[in-house]
């Protein structure tokens, strides 16, 4: 009696989990295909526009050359740091001294990159400068949809052994630490150039240190954090925060939502880095 | 025991997972959502009647005055990314028998805020503390009150607002377009709903929706809106830029609206 009351309640159990895993797999997929739905109503106007100019050569090209350079920019930042300044290869050149930077860094040949991508750039925007009307959200969506099609594209990622799938394997926040000032400063310079910018937040903390911490969510005109507060302290991964700064490349004013964020926390210093200089507001 | 408290922690979390799916706004940016009267005092005809214009911004009073139209929508850039200030809104005709269009623009949002920090220097009162009272002389006191005795008449009227307005262009639109959008942005501002903690952001855009729906005055304004709100964000975008090049598209906009995946408000 007892083994058949037992397994009785063990396919009322089954039954139970089965009946409940069908219905959040209904409201998953209602809700994927209600996401999906978005995007679909969204790009379907232009979608002819899309595959035109993505499958382009001209778009192609100038995917390769600016990832290229944001390959370049990235190993120039790792070789910089660790160059020593003090024995540099130092040659007489017509009479003068020279001194030159690793070979590694030379190598890279950075000017050439940067002179290779403005040239791609200008060839797509002649060819289609409706481009110069998208934000970047749709232009992000334009170079998505190139690097999903493209065999060329996909060809120069595997050559130069990029996984662009590795954003997704990580956490949603990006975290690089610096220990000085001149560290922040140097990095936050190299960032604002980037061909593919977007805003980063840095927060420096009471004992000196900074952290630049990076959202997925962020833009090139948006950016977020989460941050807590305890008594007249904010903190940051446990650490209190004395200032909490944030890239533009516009200008230097605080939009509303800057000044929105610093009235509702006012435990901390707010400024905006912009153009090589931290501006308080 | 053990099956039971597997089986409660599955509900919980599943019903977690499905509340948040159908969340209009998961950690989002800041929102404000408004219902209050339309109309505060009547007027001896309809264009007299005292509109409710307590939940309306500097911005929103420098665009649309002082009434309140069936549909308004707001998007506003920052000087960070879309530099750029744009507004419809959808007004009867004097016969009330038709509705028409009328879109705004207005570049430059930092000279924008320039023009809403003055502005409300002149619509707020200006409050001392009682401990600073005395710091101030006389004269300065008397002129403090004479300007706190202007502020109700001068907030209230369109003159302070109207010379920020910029020059606007107006369609005439079907009933069932205005019929749709209005249905539509009803529903979106009755449905919404947020979940989570918002983080700190910086930059980004709002928008504003705003409609009347019969006695009462909805109003729902977002900090980077999400799905339907976005979608509906991006469709009031649209309308905008498609009449600023004198091409506006009904049967798209309809097509578009009968698409979006929330029930009709009305």
């Amino acid at each position: 009696m007892k083994a058949i009351l037992k397994n009785q309640k063990n396919r009322i159990f089954s039954l139970s989990v089965i009946v409940m895993s069908v219905i959040f797999a209904g409201i998953f997929m209602q809700s994927c295909e209600s996401n999906s739905f978005l995007s679909e109503t969204d790009s379907s106007e232009h979608l002819s526009e899309i595959e035109l100019i993505t499958k382009s050569a001209e778009f192609e090209n100038y995917i390769i050359a600016a990832t290229g350079l944001q390959q370049a920019l990235k190993t120039f930042e790792k070789e910089f740091a660790i160059v020593d300044f003090a024995n540099l290869e130092t040659v007489i050149e017509n009479g003068k001294k020279v001194k030159y930077l690793p070979a590694t860094i030379r190598s890279l040949n950075i000017d050439g990159k940067i002179i290779l991508t403005n040239e791609k750039k200008e060839a797509l925007l002649n060819k289609y400068p409706q481009l110069l009307t998208l934000n970047l959200p749709d232009f992000a969506n334009y170079i998505n949809n190139c690097v999903k099609q493209s065999i060329r594209v996909n060809e120069f990622f595997l050559d130069e052994k990029i996984n662009i799938y590795q954003p997704s394997l990580k956490s949603v926040t990006s975290e690089y630490g610096f220990n000085n000032m001149s560290q922040l400063v140097g990095y936050l310079y190299n960032w604002t150039f980037m061909p593919n910018y977007v805003e980063v937040i840095v927060v420096i903390f009471s004992d000196g240190t900074s952290l630049a911490v990076l959202d997925s969510n962020n833009t090139a005109n948006y950016s977020e954090i989460n941050i807590r507060t305890l008594g007249n302290s904010h903190y940051y991964n446990g650490k209190r925060i004395s200032e909490i700064t944030h890239t533009h490349r516009g200008s230097y004013s605080p939009s509303s939502a800057d000044l929105q964020a610093k009235n509702s926390n006012p435990y901390c210093s707010w400024s905006i880095f912009y153009n090589g200089a931290f501006y308080y507001y | 025991m053990k099956k039971a408290i597997f089986l409660v922690t599955v509900t919980i979390v599943g019903c977690q997972i499905a509340s948040s799916q159908k969340a209009d706004h998961v950690k989002g940016g800041r929102f404000l959502k408004r219902i209050e009267y339309n109309v505060t005092g009547q007027g001896m005809t309809e264009v007299d009647n005292m509109y409710n214009l307590d939940g309306k911004s500097i911005l929103d009073r420098i665009l649309f005055g002082s009434i309140n139209s069936p549909v308004e929508f707001v998007f506003s850039g920052s000087s960070e990314g879309n530099d750029e200030i744009l507004a419809f809104r959808i007004t009867k005709n004097s016969r009330m028998d038709s509705y028409r269009l009328e879109i705004m623009r207005m570049p430059d949002v930092k000279k924008v805020y320039n023009a809403i920090n003055f502005l409300s220097t002149k619509v707020n009162k200006i409050v001392i503390p009682p401990e600073l009272i005395q710091t101030i002389s006389l004269e300065g006191r008397e002129l403090i009150n004479e300007h706190n005795k202007a502020v109700d008449s001068v907030k209230r009227s369109d003159d302070s607002y109207k010379p920020y307005r910029s020059e606007s262009k107006t369609f005439r639109i079907s009933n069932e377009f205005v019929e749709k959008l209005h249905g539509k942005m009803a529903a979106l501002i009755d449905n919404f709903k947020a979940i989570g903690i918002p983080p700190i952001a910086f930059d980004g855009y709002e928008v504003t929706f705003r409609t009347v729906v019969e006695n009462e005055v909805w109003s729902l304004k977002i900090h980077m809106p999400q799905k339907n709100a976005l979608l509906m964000a991006n469709l009031c975008r649209q309308i905008i830029m498609d009449a600023d090049i004198n091409k506006p598209d009904e049967t798209k906009y309809i097509e578009l609206l009968e698409e979006m995946d929330f029930k009709n408000h009305l």
